[in-house]
């Protein structure tokens, strides 16, 4: 071997009497040159160093290429392998360049073996691959790429491409290496890691091509060398570690997204032929608009704009694209055909797309990596006095909600069961709401919430229901600690407030009586109230002057809004409750004092909500248009609580008991004992539990006859004020002991302090029942063999009770008759939330009122149009009882209907079934037909004289006899329906409400609702809403300074290596520790 | 803000203040407030259907419409309504017998006669109407050895029905028939108040009524020869109408009474205090008994006040009834020939909470009478201002009784409502506290195929003899009880 040009003045020999030295048996191994590629190396450079110079193959050179380090390697190299040569390129030149220099200075090499300056070979690796190399005749062999952290894991082993050149590698982040890919194989391509080039290939093709680097340049070669004929092999038998450290350097160093993009498209614009191209471009620009659609959605701009310009750039290099198309067009020996079983399929793209944009296997180390720090942080944290009462807290959760994690959640009041997040999300993408009688509504972003929550869980919409409902309970506790710290300063005491809002039985009859709402809002409202508060500069100590906050949170007010339009989608009354409690520290502001800070409060959540319905737009836009529908907005209760009651949270079986005196005791003991800010705080807490009693008692007492909410939102209030006026008691309480000023306080905070643990016995008590007393199941639960039966003909039932023990969102009587009509089953969450009263939907309201009036012994009748099927008439929430409340009379009114059958069902539940039901899809054919009143005036009458039980169900394609359609959906004129030859049927009012159809001959039919387009363009707009807010939220993140993570790492790391007995004996200044 | 800004007398003070008045409201608002929703159960009894209803389901269990049938039947519709209305009559008959209907028009104020015979040939046929489009009153009309029987129909089904005035001795046959009009099958048990004490036969328990049909059960087969027997209807699951058909075939054993005709009862839904029985006469020499059960199981005394049309009066008869048993109290027999009477029962106590019992009159033309004839009838319980009379054969001769069961003297008018509209009135009547008036409706101009109303001041009860060739009936007529409440 000798330099083509010799050793320039830049290319060192570091010790000539290596290349003297005499090596047994030189010409049975043909010479190779390592070419490692350098700059600014990393202090593993040594490593790399090292493994080469430990490699058992005899004829090894070892050329060492910088291509323009800050710092001259020479003599680290030359302490490492003296054998070395060394070719300082002087630039900031790429691997390619680099390579390519390589190939102009050595001659006489057989091989060259290209690598990068952070792998190390294994003693064997050059052996192996140069005898694979001769053995299977292949141009270009590389090695197996294994964790230099950890040697065990598999980095790569060779790579395909899929039609767009995207790598796969095949290989699962982390996956460890069992020898299972250890095969000699082609591959598509290796990369320039290591890879052993037949030298006289790598000059027949030209080396490499400067302009697909850094990032193609690999792909390039290794096409370029399969369209020669050449072959690109992996033995895995030779094993290299890599650092993979391109992440570590400097962020200079690394390609952009956009650039990469591009040089990947430079490399199947050369490399495919003209024929696969006149194809595969116009598919991969929409490809690649697809990917740019969900980059944007997973909120990766860059990248989004990388899949685009990835293939619009080439077109401003046209000349150098096509000189370089030109060289590898006219080496050209195989078809793209014959490389096509080395690509991967167009389904592997589609996961590696979400691999590679959604950076599985990077999230996945990095995961990884933050798991270990955080377990680290955990266990630390976990030794301290918080982390043991939050834990017990916790683990009392658990067991009092073990019925629910270890069965299911009742279905029962809106906790009825999700359907699968697809159908949820259909649901949402639906202009047609299925709720009542139907309705054009808009469908709520609860439903996309679920949906996608159910669907990130890969669809165990089961958990993600469980999750919700036991999570919420330490979730309200966390936002209620974190709402305390700032207020009281001191951890211990904001524990307190946190334990004791989490304790409060507030949520535990929400969970017991079906109410997710409440639920939710018991969970984010801590959250809420304490961004406005901290928005507001309430939470600032800065004496009476009560200047403006000095640092605002920037992004602050988007982050609340995006809050409360969650806690909206959930609860739709939330951000008017929101509203409520920011007014009342206004209502505070006389004894508290603050008044600008309340005010700004006050402004701040109304912005928030406003904004909020900005954000769920076009949701608010269903109640804006239709009549005044409380019911739908919550107000469908109306509880019969007393003062007594109320004070002791007694809204459900929980907390029904003296103990919880000792929370109002307790919570009153700040006021005595407090002074300055914390005083403040206890009298705001005291004004917003007083606020939210009221929100309760008030309604009750000065209009019994009105329907408000459910108690459990107006005691959430009620609970935080509360719990942050023990957390104020708790500090003033160490404060006492710590500052040794023992006088009365002292014995009044005692007694605070066990009036305090009263709750908690009580919460440890409703612990034992495993499920907070809710009910077993629910009726859903009971009635759910129906929902199978829609195969035969669609239905609905129509649930008759108080609207405490229906299921879903019931609508309302004025008597305080409530209704809920579910669809093809017993209700699913895909029925949540239900759009306001329409018109048709007063016709269920009068048929109801005339039986309960005794007006009409034909109910059965009146209902059939509306595809109702069954009537269930419930008087608990579930077969296990649960707010036993039946309606008076309402037995004897529908016994005595003439069309309805009892049906044999468990105590609690009377089940009907209408004799007269007609399917919800069907056709009157015959004399029937006739009987259908079109342009009906009078729903009820018209409905009263026709009897169709005969009716046929319109069942998929089963063709159907001519005769008047009837799809019992509330008449739109925006419904078609199109028979089997796809012609439009003609389009009737039947029954004064619904739609009809004249159906000609006998044919299949099918509906169709014409307005979709308008949802999809709402939603469109709604998209780029939170597109905006995506981006705002990103443009207003606040990072720490990497110098502050760095420190606070080191932070943990020292307390990690602390002694426990020195924590141990830290303990008790933990509870006073300020923060 | 500073320390000294916030003051803690001033918030003790507020929250002492809230909470006081918090207390003291809270009293206030513990009066009773109404919760819930009240539902108008539609009684089972006949009624006028309010005048804002939907619809009306009228359902008539007894009669038959075959050529040897024990009860030919007959629907009268009686429209009050000033518009047409449409009354569809329906003949439920059991088992996958598809039921048979017919919509019938009623002109304003004028009835409709249903010939079942001319609808269906059925040895069975449960009967309802359903009235749509306005008020109306349905009685059917029964007739069987030359004589004639009507009664309301029921506007509900119920799990109890009583009967009073019954017997099985030689020459009488009695049926229990019971109707489910419902979708789902009913369960009866039947207890029988006998001379022979409290009787349940096995063969009466459990008797499965199937859906949307009736069943006529003999009671003589499982109660021969007995004298007295009330009937208690229970049913154990599900709800029926009960009527009960008596048939009398002329004969009779040695001292008893023999008698001829049939009689036809829609039973009594629950015992009660007081009984009305506004019908009774002795023009023809009709005999009268009532009968007075007691299915109770405390004994009880009950007064029998017999009513004389005109200003006289006749003692009241204390009689007593033990727990579960049945009297029967002559009534004709105290009243002067050729005179017209009501009767009261009254069942009371020194405390006044006695048990409750059930009253049916039972009057029968002797068979030496041209035209012998039996007549059954169960007290009306509950007055109204408003009775609707049906006219049920033109060539019967009727009486309408008006009862003033109330504490205040009353004025009645009758009206006779007018196809054209409006109505011919009658001279209005008083009726003092605890008396009685009678109408010839001959004299009132009744006409065959008109609708008779009964409008008083105050409440009152009212009844019609109907005597004749034909045979003879009485009846309540169908209070309106929504008149002068909505």
């Amino acid at each position: 071997m000798t330099w083509a040009d010799g050793p320039d003045a830049s290319t060192t020999e570091l010790a000539a009497e290596a290349e003297a030295e005499p090596v047994d048996g030189l010409a049975a191994y043909p010479p190779v040159v390592a070419v490692v590629v350098t700059r600014n190396p990393g202090p593993w450079f040594e490593d790399t160093l090292a493994g080469l110079a430990a490699q058992d193959y005899p004829d090894l050179t070892v050329l060492v290429v910088d291509g323009g380090s800050t710092d001259d390697p020479t003599a680290r190299i030359a302490a490492q392998l003296p054998g070395a040569f060394v070719r300082l390129l002087g630039e900031d030149a790429g691997f390619a360049a680099a390579a390519n220099e390589a190939l102009r200075t050595v001659e006489g090499a057989t091989f060259l073996l290209l690598c990068h300056d952070d792998v190390v070979p294994e003693p064997p690796a050059v052996r192996i691959l140069v005898e694979e190399a001769y053995r299977s005749n292949a141009g270009i062999v590389g090695p197996k790429l294994v964790s230099a952290d950890d040697p065990g894991i598999l980095l790569e082993v060779g790579r395909a491409i899929d039609r767009f050149g995207v790598a796969y590698t095949g290989i699962e982040p982390g996956e460890f290496d069992q020898e299972q890919h250890d095969g000699v194989r082609d591959v598509f391509y290796v990369t320039t890691a290591s890879m052993l080039v037949r030298a006289d290939l790598l000059a027949e093709l030209g080396g490499f091509d400067e302009a697909t680097g850094p990032g193609s340049e690999d792909l390039d070669l290794c096409w370029r060398a399969r369209l020669a004929g050449a072959r690109v092999l992996v033995a895995p038998d030779a094993r290299v570690t890599h650092r993979e450290t391109a992440d570590a350097r400097h962020r200079a160093d690394r390609s952009d997204e956009p650039a990469l993009a591009q040089r990947r498209v430079r490399v199947l614009l050369t490399s495919y032929s003209l024929v696969t191209l006149l194809w595969l471009a116009p598919v991969g620009v929409v490809v690649a608009c697809v990917e740019a659609v969900g980059d944007l959605v997973t909120g990766r701009p860059r990248r989004a704009r990388a899949a685009i310009s990835g293939w619009f750039s080439n077109l401003l290099h046209l000349r150098s694209l096509r000189a370089s198309r030109r060289r590898a067009q006219r080496l050209r020996r195989v078809s793209d055909g014959d490389l096509r079983e080395l690509q991967i399929g167009t389904t592997t793209r589609l996961g590696d797309f979400l691999a590679h944009h959604l950076h599985t296997d990077d999230r996945l180390r990095q995961i990884g990596d933050r798991s270990r720090s955080a377990l680290g942080s955990v266990s630390d944290r976990m030794r301290g006095p918080a982390a043991v009462v939050f834990l017990g807290f916790v683990a009392l959760v658990l067991i009092g909600s073990r019925d629910f994690i270890t069965g299911r959640v009742p279905g029962i009041g809106t906790l009825v069961p999700w359907v699968s997040g697809g159908d949820l999300l259909d649901a949402f993408g639906s202009a047609w709401r299925s709720t009542g009688l139907g309705s054009p509504a808009a469908a709520p972003p609860l439903l996309a919430l679920t949906g996608l929550f159910g669907s990130g869980l890969l669809g165990a919409v089961g958990l993600a229901r469980t999750l919700v409902v036991v999570g919420a309970i330490p979730l309200g506790a966390v936002g209620a600690y974190r709402f305390a710290r700032p207020l009281v300063g001191l951890r211990g005491p904001a524990l307190v407030a946190g334990v004791i809002y989490g304790v409060n039985p507030v949520a535990r009859n929400a969970i017991a009586s079906g109410r997710f709402g409440p639920l939710v809002l018991f969970a984010v409202f801590p959250f809420v109230l304490g961004r406005v508060v901290r928005l507001a500069g309430l939470d600032a100590d800065r004496g009476a002057s009560d200047p403006a906050p000095a640092v605002k949170s920037r992004g602050g007010l988007l982050r609340l809004a995006v809050l409360v339009a969650v806690a909206a989608a959930c609860y739709p009354v939330a951000p008017a409750i929101f509203v409520v409690a920011a007014g009342s520290f206004v209502l505070a502001a006389p004894l508290a004092r603050g008044w600008a800070g309340s005010w700004r409060a006050l402004g701040i959540a109304v912005v928030a909500a406003l904004a909020a319905a900005v954000l769920l737009f076009p949701w608010p836009l269903a109640y804006a248009t239709s009549h005044l529908d409380g019911a739908s907005l919550g107000f469908a209760f109306r509880p019969d609580l007393g003062l007594v009651e109320l004070l002791r949270f007694q809204s459900g079986p929980s907390g029904a008991s003296w103990v919880m005196w000792g929370l109002l005791v307790g919570a009153s003991v700040p006021l005595f004992l407090a002074v300055g800010a914390r005083l403040a705080w206890a009298t705001r807490g005291w004004v917003l539990a007083v606020v939210g009693w009221a929100m309760v008692w008030v309604p009750e007492q000065a209009a019994p006859h009105r329907f408000a909410l459910a108690p459990e939102a107006g005691l959430t209030l009620a609970a935080f004020g509360l719990s942050i006026a023990l957390g104020v008691g708790a500090s003033v309480f160490v404060d006492g002991i710590h500052r040794f000023r023992f006088g009365w306080r002292q014995p009044a905070a005692i007694i605070g302090g066990v009036a305090l643990a009263l709750p908690m016995l009580g919460f440890v008590a409703d612990s034992i029942d495993g499920r907070w007393h809710a009910p077993s199941a629910g009726w859903v639960d009971t009635l759910s063999f129906t929902n199978t039966l829609a195969a035969k003909g669609q239905f609905r039932i129509l649930w008759i009770g108080r609207a405490e023990v229906l299921p879903l969102d019931p609508v309302v009587l004025p008597d305080g008759t409530g209704y809920t009509l579910t669809r093809n089953g017993s209700g699913a969450a895909s029925e949540l939330l239900r759009a306001p009263q329409g018109d048709a939907d007063h016709v269920v309201d009068r048929a109801i009122e005339l039986a309960r009036d005794g007006l009409t012994d034909r109910l059965g009748r009146l209902l059939a149009p509306m595809g109702v099927r069954w009537v269930a008439l419930p008087s608990t929430q579930g077969p296990g009882g649960g707010g036993s409340l039946p309606l008076r009379g309402w037995h004897g009114v529908l016994d005595g209907q003439l069309d309805l059958a009892r049906l044999r069902s468990a105590p609690g539940l009377v089940l009907y079934e209408n004799l007269a039901w007609i399917p919800l899809h069907s056709v009157a054919g015959g004399r029937e037909a006739a009987l259908v009143p079109i342009g009906a005036r009078d729903p009820i009458r018209a409905a009263l004289g026709v009897d169709l039980s005969t009716a046929v169900p319109v069942v998929g394609d089963t063709a159907s006899p001519p005769g008047i359609v009837l799809s019992g959906e509330a008449y739109d004129s925006e419904w078609d329906a199109i028979d089997g030859s796809g012609r439009q049927l003609g389009h009737v009012q039947a029954f004064g409400w619904e739609n009809g159809y004249r159906l000609s001959r006998k044919s299949s039919v099918s509906f169709e609702f014409g307005a979709q387009w308008q949802r999809w363009a709402f939603l469109g707009v709604s998209l780029v809403i939170w597109l905006f807010v995506g981006w705002r939220w990103r443009r207003t993140r606040i990072r720490l300074p990497e110098s502050a993570r760095s420190g606070a790492r080191a932070m943990r790391e020292r307390r990690a290596r602390r002694d426990p007995l020195w924590d141990a004996a830290d303990d008790d200044a933990y509870w006073w520790e300020r923060v | 803000m500073s320390a000294g800004t916030v003051r803690r007398g001033p918030i003790l003070l507020a929250l002492i203040v809230v909470m006081v008045a918090a207390i003291v409201f809270d009293d206030r608002g513990n009066a009773p407030a109404t919760r819930g929703a009240g539902v108008g159960n539609v009684a089972a009894g006949p009624a006028l259907a309010a005048s804002d209803a939907l619809t009306s389901s009228w359902f008539c269990a007894e009669g038959t419409s075959t050529p040897d049938g024990r009860a030919d039947e007959t629907v009268v519709i009686a429209s009050v309504a000033d518009t047409r209305i449409d009354a569809t009559v329906t003949v439920m008959l059991g088992g996958l017998t598809p039921m048979v209907s017919r919509t019938v028009h009623v002109a304003p104020r004028r009835e409709a006669r249903v010939h079942l015979a001319d609808l269906v040939v059925a040895a069975e046929p449960a009967v309802v109407v359903e009235v749509v489009g306005g008020q109306a009153a349905v009685v059917h009309e029964v007739a069987a050895n030359g004589d004639i029987a009507t009664e309301p129909c029921a506007r509900g089904a119920s799990t109890d029905w009583y009967f009073a005035a019954g017997t099985t001795l030689k020459g009488a046959q009695q049926y229990i028939v019971l109707f489910d009009p419902f979708g789902d099958d009913a369960i009866v048990d039947l207890t029988f108040l006998t001379d022979d004490g409290v009787q349940e036969p096995d063969a009466l328990q459990a008797v499965v009524v199937p859906r949307r049909s009736r069943v006529s059960i003999p009671v003589a087969d499982s109660l021969p020869r007995q004298r007295d027997v009330a009937v208690h209807v229970h049913a154990r699951s599900g709800r029926v109408v009960a009527d009960r058909t008596q048939l009398f075939d002329g004969t009779a054993s040695d001292g008893e009474v023999a008698r001829k005709g049939i009689a036809l009862s829609l039973g009594a839904e629950a015992p009660a205090h007081e009984w009305n029985l506004a019908y009774g006469t002795t023009t023809s020499g009709e005999a009268g008994v009532v009968g007075v059960a007691n299915f109770g199981p405390a004994s009880t005394v009950v007064d029998v006040n017999v009513v004389l049309d005109g200003d006289q009066t006749i003692a009241a008869e204390s009689v007593a009834v033990p727990a579960r048993s049945v009297r029967m109290v002559d009534v004709a027999g105290r009243v002067p020939a050729d005179s017209r009477y009501a009767v009261q029962v009254i069942a009371r106590d020194v405390e006044g909470n006695a048990p409750p019992v059930v009253a049916e009159a039972l009057d029968w033309r002797p068979m030496t009478a041209t035209s012998p004839a039996v007549a059954t009838a169960v007290g009306s319980s509950q007055p109204a201002r408003r009775w609707v009379v049906a006219l049920v054969s033109k060539d019967d001769e009727g009486v309408v009784t008006v009862l003033n069961p109330g504490t205040r003297r009353l004025t009645v008018t009758l009206h006779m409502l007018r196809a054209s509209g409006g109505s011919r009135r009658s001279r209005p009547r008083r009726v003092d506290s605890g008396h009685v008036t009678t109408f010839d409706l001959a004299r009132v101009g009744a006409q065959s195929d008109g609708v008779l109303v009964v409008v008083s001041d105050h409440p009152s009860t009212v009844g019609i003899t109907l005597t004749g060739p034909g045979g003879a009936a009485v009846a309540s007529a169908v209070p309106d009880f929504s008149y002068g409440v909505r």
